[in-house]
């Protein structure tokens, strides 16, 4: 299939030497012969004269030989061990053997190692460029035969890696499909196009110098992250390799541009880190879309990402002009960041936090639109200064904002306090674990007035502990926490135990504080039935004062406890009413006997009309109902004459006795 | 090429001893502001650039922020940090003052000396005019570590030490050299920096009083009389002392108490250098 048509003599050379160009000749002349050098410089541009075998060997390993021609001496059978040798080395090494004798022997040699060509001496150019051809055509085939396995892997490596090919001007000329995606790119778009048109402003200077260094001066590859412009203005960074490409001159034909496409989404968050660190100092704006995992929630996961990339796209546009951060950094879940130097937002004397508030107003006031639908974002703003863990504070800080409620803060520190507190709820995990196991879970009980007969008719079980100092630490400091660590139910357990106790040294009725959480725990509730049934005589006096709850799983669980225990005597009394979470409705499957009305409405009852006309309220109901009312929190006389006026069954506070250990 | 020089300070660096310390702090599990600040307030190059940071116009706090105890509230712990582990200045500026032949360990007990020295007498007779010129004292070298760069820039260290040998004025050597004195380059930069007036304008003038507006003098006054006592050449040697209650005694001070204070001053670094 190849040189079907007869050529001229002189077209041949003519091809031989464009393809000869690219590779180097040994020549073997063992006895030297002008005639025979002179032809082969008409065909080969590089030649590498041997005077003998052993001559032959060393100039081999000093030079890349493609094709070796060997004039054989009278005695050619070290020739041919040579020739062995050699082939041993390079398998696809194309060998020509010239050879004054007409002898058999030689040809067998010849056949026996896979010579490519023979010629016998004297011959023609015509000869010479005859057999030359055919080598040449072997080598193209051979050629080929390695270039299809480089690009089998090549194609391994496009499906992974975004990659792109420059000439030496940085003209793009070549592109493939991943890199198109990322950029947004098509190939017609950007071939031909320079280089210079993904260049991102940020990147520093010493970035291109360093890159054009490494690649062009010293012909090496270069790594390093670069930010990259999209086609459309979006930034993205990506882990770069460029590699020079050479000729077999080591003269450089093209730059391969790699870059792994799977890195580009986690990018963000490391491109903003290192940019954190090689800053002096930075500002780090932290923002986080408000409520995005209801967005989550009503939309699907298409149409949730394009709210945070179109939102990404408008946030530069919601700055405030005066000062243009230039990069969103992408940190999923609705959070996006911020960053520019310290040094240059400070030269501007702007107020950070005006701008900013400006920032967060102008999102508040935007709808952002598309498909024909309409998002109106708010967003949380948290904002850090500095260097040495920066991130860590704004991120802390944005926790904080979205806890608070706030739109803005200025994060600086936050991770310390956060740190400070977990260190702290640890602490008091310990300090949990230790009390029970000491017993130093303890119950202190405060008095229970009737405002009309002025006796203390009740008391209220409220649990304390006692820490390794001996210090008296109220619920409010223990209870939450040793929700974390599972030992809510054994202090709950506890409180039950020592509460049922004290009903030997008194004769009143006995308040305990159990919340909905507690009742669904079956062994609390065995717990409860348990200590019911031991204490058979005396279950008649005790009052569980319900906690609610907005959390209620399965509410005929607490039903049947509720009226499991009413069948033994148990009052049930329904704790802080006239706020959080308690309404009527709610109120009577609870079927209560007692209301406590919440200490908040009773301590402003003085001076607050609204508080006062709450619970008048909340009294008139109870009676209708046939339903007691106790007020807590009652402080001085002036609350408990108001409360007698409106007529509240009992009154429990400071007035009349403070939580004591009986 | 002077004024090139002090534009292009943004931050002064922290000396070494104070870096050590840093590190440590960093380390520790427990980050008390208490700490941080005993640890920088030791170190007047540290100092001068936090309250340079805390009073950009960025953050626009209310009022001047004038102590280092309140800049690291306002900025945060690890802000505070920041700056003080901040290397941008690093190349420009180094830290020790090779031209006045002093390294920075000398100059931080120089700079302590000095703030000790004025805590001891001006208590004596103004416990507001104390507060008032503590930070003053010990900032008002910091000017030296440019005045070095240049020095050595220009090539001129020998001849410079020789002149700072051979001459008891400071500032009158440093105005032959560099056509400018440590009182001025450090008020130029404090103004720069956008750091309260009255610390700019007690500095300003250390080094020409005869130039000093009245409202100052008495300032600049004790500034200069704490300089030339614990100036970097020989403080508190025999000559200095007497040079500064020369110069007190002009001045119209009660020298019973700068002599009060002097010998304080002696019996501490005696049991600080018996320890």
């Amino acid at each position: 299939m190849y040189q079907k048509k007869v050529l001229s003599v002189s077209k041949k050379i003519d091809a031989i030497k464009e393809f000869s160009n690219n590779f180097t000749v040994l020549y073997v002349q063992n006895k030297p012969d002008k005639t025979i050098l002179d032809k082969l410089e008409t065909l080969f541009a590089h030649i590498v004269v041997a005077e003998n075998e052993k001559d032959a060997i060393k100039e081999f390993l000093k030079h890349d030989i493609s094709i070796m021609i060997v004039n054989l001496p009278n005695e050619a059978s070290n020739a041919f061990s040579t020739i062995k040798k050699l082939k041993s080395l390079k398998h696809n090494l194309f060998i020509l053997v010239l050879s004054s004798q007409e002898d058999t022997n030689i040809l067998l040699h010849c056949i026996e190692h896979n010579i490519d060509g023979y010629i016998h001496t004297p011959f023609t150019l015509e000869v010479l460029t005859k057999e030359i051809l055919k080598i040449i055509n072997k080598y193209k085939l051979e050629l080929k035969k390695y270039q299809s396995y480089a690009n089998q892997y090549l194609k391994l490596f496009e499906k992974r890696n975004m990659i792109s090919k420059t000439d030496l001007n940085g003209t793009i000329t070549y592109v493939n499909d991943i890199f198109c995606k990322i950029s947004g790119y098509s190939k017609k778009e950007i071939l031909g196009k320079n280089h210079n048109i993904l260049k991102h402003d940020d990147n520093p200077i010493e970035l291109y110098k360093n890159l054009w260094d490494t690649i062009k001066v010293k012909k090496k590859p270069w790594k390093g992250l670069v930010k990259n412009r999209s086609k459309f203005d979006t930034t993205y960074a990506v882990e770069t390799i460029i590699t020079p490409i050479k000729n077999l001159d080591g003269e450089i034909i093209d730059f391969v541009a790699m870059r792994d496409s799977l890195d580009t989404s986690i990018d963000d968050k490391r491109y903003l880190l290192d940019r954190i660190e090689k800053n002096d100092f930075s500002i780090l704006v932290m923002m986080q879309i408000d409520e995005f995992e209801l967005l989550d929630k009503f939309y699907n996961p298409l149409t949730v990402n394009q709210v945070e990339r179109n939102f990404a796209y408008n946030l530069i546009s919601y700055l405030p002009t005066t000062y243009t951060f230039d990069y969103i950094y992408t940190l999923g879940d609705g959070k996006f960041a911020l960053l520019t130097d310290f040094q240059s937002f400070e030269a501007t004397q702007l107020n950070i936090e005006t701008y900013l508030n400006e920032f967060v107003n102008n999102v508040k006031n935007s709808t952002l639109r598309f498909d024909d639908l309409e998002f109106d974002l708010n967003i949380s703003v948290s904002y850090a200064i500095g260097h040495y863990m920066l991130y860590e504070d704004a991120k802390a800080g944005l926790e904080h904002t979205m806890e608070k409620k706030n739109q803005l803060s200025f994060s600086n520190d936050l991770s310390i306090s956060v740190s400070q507190e977990a260190k702290n709820n640890l602490n008091m995990i310990k300090t949990v674990k230790i009390a029970l196991e000491n017993y130093n879970i303890v119950s202190y009980f405060q008095p229970i007035f009737n405002n009309q007969s002025q006796m203390i008719e009740k008391y209220e079980s409220l649990v304390r502990l006692i820490d390794e100092k001996g210090d008296i630490i109220s619920p409010f400091e223990f209870l939450h926490i040793s929700k974390k660590g599972n030992y809510y139910t054994k202090i709950t357990e506890r409180v039950l135990e020592n509460s049922f106790k004290i009903l030997h040294k008194i004769n009143t009725e006995l308040s305990i504080n159990i919340s909905v959480t507690d009742i669904e725990k079956t062994h609390t509730r065995e717990k409860i039935y348990w200590l019911l049934e031991e204490y058979k005589k005396d279950s008649h006096r005790i009052v569980f004062e319900l906690l609610e709850d907005e959390n209620v799983n399965d509410f005929t669980v607490i039903k049947d406890f509720i009226r499991h225990v009413k069948q033994r005597g148990v009052k049930i009394a329904i704790d802080d009413f006239g706020s959080g979470y308690s309404n009527f409705e709610r109120l009577l499957e609870f079927e209560p006997d007692i209301l406590k009305i919440d200490g908040s409405l009773i301590r402003n009852i003085v001076h607050d009309a609204y508080s006062k006309s709450i619970v008048e309220t909340i009294v008139l109901f109870a009676k209708t109902q046939n339903i007691k009312t106790i007020a807590e929190y009652v402080e001085n006389e002036h609350i408990f004459n108001i409360l007698n006026e409106l007529g509240v069954d009992y009154s429990q506070g400071y007035y009349f006795g403070k939580p004591e250990a009986l | 090429m002077n004024e090139l020089l002090y534009e292009k300070i943004d931050a002064l660096p922290p000396l070494p001893r104070t870096l050590l310390e840093l590190e440590e702090f960093k380390r520790s599990s427990d980050k008390e502001p208490e700490t941080l600040l005993e640890i920088i307030n030791h170190d007047p190059l540290i100092v001068a650039t936090i309250l340079k940071i805390a009073n950009s116009a960025m953050f626009g706090f209310k009022s001047h922020v004038e102590t280092v105890s309140r800049a690291i509230h306002l900025l945060g712990i690890n802000f505070t940090l920041s700056i003080a582990f901040s290397t941008s200045i690093k190349n420009t500026i180094k830290t020790d003052l090779v031209a006045y032949d002093v390294n920075s360990d000398a100059f931080f007990e120089i700079t302590s000396m000095s703030s000790a020295l004025l805590l001891n007498w001006v208590s004596q007779f103004d416990t507001e005019l104390k507060d008032e010129l503590l930070l003053p004292a010990f900032l008002q070298e910091t000017g030296k570590f440019l005045i070095s760069e240049i020095i050595m820039e220009q090539n001129k260290k020998e001849s410079f030490s020789h002149d700072l040998h051979t001459n008891d004025d400071i500032a009158n050597v440093e105005k032959k050299y560099v056509n400018t004195t440590t009182s001025e380059i450090t008020a130029s930069i404090f103004k720069k920096w956008n750091l309260h007036e009255k610390l700019i304008n007690s500095i300003e003038y250390v080094d020409k009083i005869e130039s000093c507006p009245n409202n100052y003098l008495v300032s600049t006054q004790i500034l200069n009389i704490v300089k030339t006592i614990c100036n970097i050449e020989n403080p508190l040697s025999p000559k200095s002392i007497q040079q500064g209650l020369e110069k007190a005694k002009s001045f119209g001070f009660n020298t019973l108490h700068l002599e009060n204070a002097i010998q304080e001053i002696q019996k501490k670094l005696a049991l600080h250098k018996s320890t």
